[in-house]
């Protein structure tokens, strides 16, 4: 049977210094979402998205993206996804063109420039690509950032609070790309953030995670429907508790 | 894969490489300009024979302190700094094992020894021949050697110092990957180049210490010529290789990567 789960977590859990970070963290995202990883700062959601794409070793537990295994079967796994941790660092004394080819170099099988203006023009980068990157707006880098990700053809993108930091234009124009690319290439997101708004307008399906812990996971519609139609910021504040 | 590409682009592209060769050709600008001026001033020059063919020789086993240190900040530029600023992550977000890539780094060390050192030939030629000229031969521990062969001497002398550039690269890797921290990552590695000298002090100790090593592996093979020491230079260097490459792999693997 095939599998319509492309990125799954059993009972992740990680300690830092003794202190438990993320707690039996148990969570799905299926093919063709765009999944919103919701919580409010410190509580767990970049070092989850290290977990998910293998920077930080879980104490237990296991990720497995489109049924592989990230632990034991690394190179399939990480092969199926793309993804911006924190934020997008580059080399900023190569413009934006060698930084992507020097990605491409470590992608298998890939032909390297066509594959490097596609992603530029979907990002819409094109012009700026032999600029250097420390010239780049913080908008332009995360533009960046996506379009290296986007590199190797990913069947999912992970993005920590891909807004952060953007301006109102910024922020729209990473919106629609998020949603034009999930539409049109069929490419599953998986994005952290706590803007409640951002989230409820390009989102399918939410996590919720506090404390470590997944509090709630489920489609927006199916949220809202449960709790009688409230919208997504009073639902919210229901599960953490406030 | 093209891993290798990336260490070439990366390394050519960065200013440091151009500062270090900056540095080397300022000394051999201030050592020249001694030689030059050292009469009757009590200032002492390396230089003994003043042509192009010589100099390189001449100047070998200063380099090591130069290089100690070039090598100290290129790894902590490579390791460190891309731990720091999260360009790591660029990397291992890419199907490649995390042996995989520090066994980039490694190469990226190598990479960095030869262009160096082949730089620095290159450079103290060019600047004896526009000083000096190339002059009739080599001269090298007391002999002098015609041609060719002076010239495969200086090949063969910088080829070998390679290895304990390596070495004692490998010993500044495994600084790197455990101390997370660009300026501890110097400031300990010269320290230990620093310390490493006090070795030499003490003769039983002296074939031992790397620092020994990266000053003086080459004149086992071109000035002594002595097999059993050469066999034990080589053991010396093998070890430090070999002891920390299996260190810092370990360390590299179980890493998390928290920037």
């Amino acid at each position: 049977m095939i599998s319509n789960t492309l990125l799954e977590t059993c009972n992740l859990t990680k300690s830092f210094d003794g202190r438990k970070i993320i707690d039996n963290l148990s969570l799905k995202v299926m093919k063709g979402d765009v999944y919103g990883f919701l919580g409010r700062n410190g509580q767990g959601k970049t070092t989850t998205i290290r977990l998910l794409t293998g920077l930080i070793f879980p104490d237990s537990g296991d990720v497995m993206i489109n049924s592989h295994n990230l632990r034991t079967d690394f190179k399939q796994a990480i092969s199926q996804i793309g993804a911006i941790v924190e934020s997008p660092t580059f080399y900023g004394y190569l413009s934006g063109y060698d930084n992507l080819s020097l990605m491409a170099n470590l992608v298998p099988d890939l032909k390297k420039k066509k594959a490097i203006d596609e992603v530029l023009e979907i990002v819409g980068l094109t012009g700026r690509a032999r600029d250097k990157v420390q010239t780049y707006s913080l908008g332009m880098k995360q533009r960046l950032g996506i379009a290296n990700a986007l590199l190797g053809k990913p069947k999912l993108i992970i993005l920590d609070e891909p807004t952060n930091g953007l301006d109102p234009q910024g922020m729209r124009e990473i919106k629609e790309m998020i949603s034009q690319l999930a539409s049109e290439r069929n490419i599953t997101f998986f994005i952290s953030s706590h803007l409640l708004n951002e989230v409820e307008k390009i989102c399918n399906r939410v996590g919720i995670i506090g404390n470590g812990k997944l509090l709630a996971e489920g489609s927006i519609k199916e949220l809202a429907r449960n709790s009688q139609g409230r919208s997504l910021e009073e639902i919210y504040f229901e599960i953490i508790g406030r | 894969m093209r891993i290798w590409q990336n260490k070439l682009v990366k390394l050519f592209k960065v200013k440091k490489l151009y500062i270090f060769l900056l540095i080397i050709f300022a000394n051999l600008v201030i050592t020249v300009f001694v030689y030059k001026n050292s009469d009757g001033t009590g200032l002492r020059s390396i230089i003994r024979t003043a042509n192009a063919q010589s100099l390189p020789l001449t100047f070998l086993n200063s380099w090591a302190q130069f290089m100690s240190i070039f090598i100290s900040i290129y790894i902590a530029d490579i390791i460190t700094d891309e731990y720091k600023t999260g360009t790591l992550k660029l990397s291992l977000l890419r199907p490649v094992g995390r042996v995989k890539l520090f066994h980039s780094k490694i190469l990226a060390l190598i990479i960095f020894n030869v262009v160096m050192v082949a730089l620095i030939v290159l450079l103290t030629y060019v600047f004896g021949i526009l000083t000096f000229g190339w002059g009739d031969y080599t001269l090298y521990n007391g002999t002098n050697y015609y041609g060719a062969q002076g010239v495969l001497l200086t090949v063969a002398a910088y080829a070998l110092i390679i290895v304990p550039y390596t070495a004692f690269g490998m010993i500044v890797i495994f600084i790197a990957v455990l101390s997370n921290d660009m300026t501890t990552t110097i400031i300990a590695s010269v320290e230990l180049s620093l310390i490493g000298q006090y070795f030499n002090a003490f003769e039983s100790l002296k074939a031992f210490s790397i620092v020994n090593q990266i000053y003086f592996f080459h004149e086992l093979f071109v000035k002594n010529h002595d097999l059993g020491q050469a066999v034990l230079g080589i053991g010396v260097n093998l070890a430090y290789i070999i002891v920390f490459y299996l260190l810092s792999v370990r360390a590299f693997k179980k890493k998390d990567i928290v920037f």
